[in-house]
């Protein structure tokens, strides 16, 4: 039988995890070389095998099972996040601060930087609102224009009339012009709108507010749910392979416990991307934030830490490598032949 | 390959891995043999299957790894039954036969025949 074969059967043993290989892979090795000599091929189900091993935890060791289904879960709510954010990358960019700027200054005709709002949709998108106020007149054709000028095709306008009370004293009141627009340039959104007073004596004081964010690519909702899975069986795998070492398992639950509230917030996070209809800012996205940023990256880089020294524990020792008798197993009498 | 369920909590293939296993020390592709002969051809165990039972057998201590050659550069593994691994195969066996007893007698009552 040829090294081909061979090392056919060695790349099939790879479905097998590393520290299975290194006390069977020899004798399973041989089994397949055997077999292949009476005319017997190991199909798809040798592989199957190999990646149920690693899967597989040890028996009475109730630690690793609480563990793996720790980490499957808190590694599930990072897969989701991640799965959003590489989503979002597909997705247009939103115009710079400079582009928003010129389009508020066309649209309003309120000249100077007017401050601007980076925000994050429900859908985890990005967005951009611009909000000025000061002096201007309502001019219908000048937002239409400008819209279209900027190569923007406008979806709604409405313009509508009423009073409102500019001051404390309840009993004046001015006539005000309210416009409301949305508009679509390629994958991105517009919403706008006006409030531009009419009358004395506060005539064209102004309030313009715009946003624009990108339309959800298609495969968010695909990659957010991908990313969960993949995050799901991570964390089993991690946990599986780690398990052999108790040390090393109660590093790893240490770690992915110290993951939990990320993994919470990322998991209501996913949530809303599965559940909004859709990428606009509006209605505002009201998860908690009391557990800011911060927070959540210094529990992310605790657990990331537990979980690297999980690792450095469970590392092969050179020792382990060369030896082939598993642990359990009874020393055997060997003799060549 | 047949997954038949033998009695509660030994399978088919593992009833007949001890049962491979009990007249003398064989290596992972002798129990293959082995079975696919003591079966008629009824069961083919595949090396995951094998492999996957044997290291199930053996924390349940009913296997133990007899000795270790090197056949043209290649190592070979042998089993063995051990005391805790034939006295279940042994209990299987009587179970077994008291079942098939069972069966064969009430057969013979209903259908009469040479069962």
């Amino acid at each position: 039988m040829n090294t081909r074969t061979e090392r056919r059967f060695r790349r099939l043993l790879w479905a097998y995890p590393r520290s299975y290989r290194d006390h069977r892979g020899a004798e399973i090795l041989t089994t397949l070389m055997e077999m292949a000599e009476d005319g017997r091929r190991p199909g798809f189900h040798l592989v199957l095998s190999g990646l149920r091993q690693r899967f597989k935890l040890p028996a009475r060791r109730p630690l690793a099972w609480v563990a793996a289904v720790l980490a499957a879960a808190v590694l599930g709510g990072f897969g989701a996040a991640a799965g959003t954010w590489i989503a979002w990358r597909t997705a247009s960019g939103i115009p710079s601060d400079r582009e928003v700027q010129a389009l508020n200054a066309t649209l309003t005709g309120i000249p100077g930087g007017a401050p601007l709002y980076h925000e994050t949709s429900a859908q985890q998108g990005p967005s951009v609102a611009i909000q000025a106020d000061g002096t201007a007149d309502w001019s219908a054709s000048r937002i239409r224009d400008g819209l279209t000028g900027a190569g923007w095709r406008i979806t709604s306008f409405r313009e509508s009339e009423g009073r409102i009370v500019p001051g404390e004293d309840m009993t004046v009141s001015v006539p005000v012009k309210y416009g409301m627009w949305t508009a679509t340039s390629g994958e991105l959104m517009l919403y706008g709108d006006a409030r531009v007073v009419t009358g004395s004596p506060f005539t064209d004081w102004a309030s313009y507010n715009i946003r624009v964010w990108p339309v959800e690519p298609a495969v968010l909702r695909p990659l957010a749910m991908g990313g969960t899975v993949a995050g799901l069986l991570a964390g089993w795998l991690l946990v599986a392979a780690f398990a052999r070492r108790r040390l090393a398992t109660a590093l790893a639950a240490a770690g992915v416990a110290a993951a939990t509230l990320p993994a919470y917030r990322f998991y209501r996070e996913a949530y809303e991307v599965m559940t909004s209809a859709h990428a606009s800012p509006y209605p505002p996205y009201t998860v908690d934030g009391s557990h800011g940023g911060m927070l959540t990256l210094i529990c992310a880089v605790a657990g990331l830490l537990a979980i690297v020294a999980a690792a450095i524990v469970v590392r092969p020792r050179l020792a382990d490598r060369a030896g082939v008798v598993p642990a359990g197993v009874p020393a055997p009498r060997s003799q060549a032949s | 390959m047949s997954a038949g369920v033998v009695s509660l909590g030994m399978q088919e293939p593992t009833f007949l891995i001890l049962t491979a296993l009990a007249a003398e020390p064989i290596h992972g592709y002798g129990v293959i043999r082995a079975v696919e002969q003591l079966s008629q051809g009824q069961v083919v165990l595949r090396p995951g299957t094998l492999y996957g039972a044997l290291d199930r057998l053996t924390e349940q201590g009913f296997v133990e790894v007899d000795r270790e050659e090197a056949v043209d550069g290649r190592l070979r593994r042998y089993y063995r039954l051990t005391d805790s691994g034939a006295a279940a195969l042994t209990a299987q066996v009587q179970r077994l036969r008291r079942n098939a007893d069972a069966a064969a007698a009430r057969l013979r009552l209903a259908f009469g025949g040479a069962l």
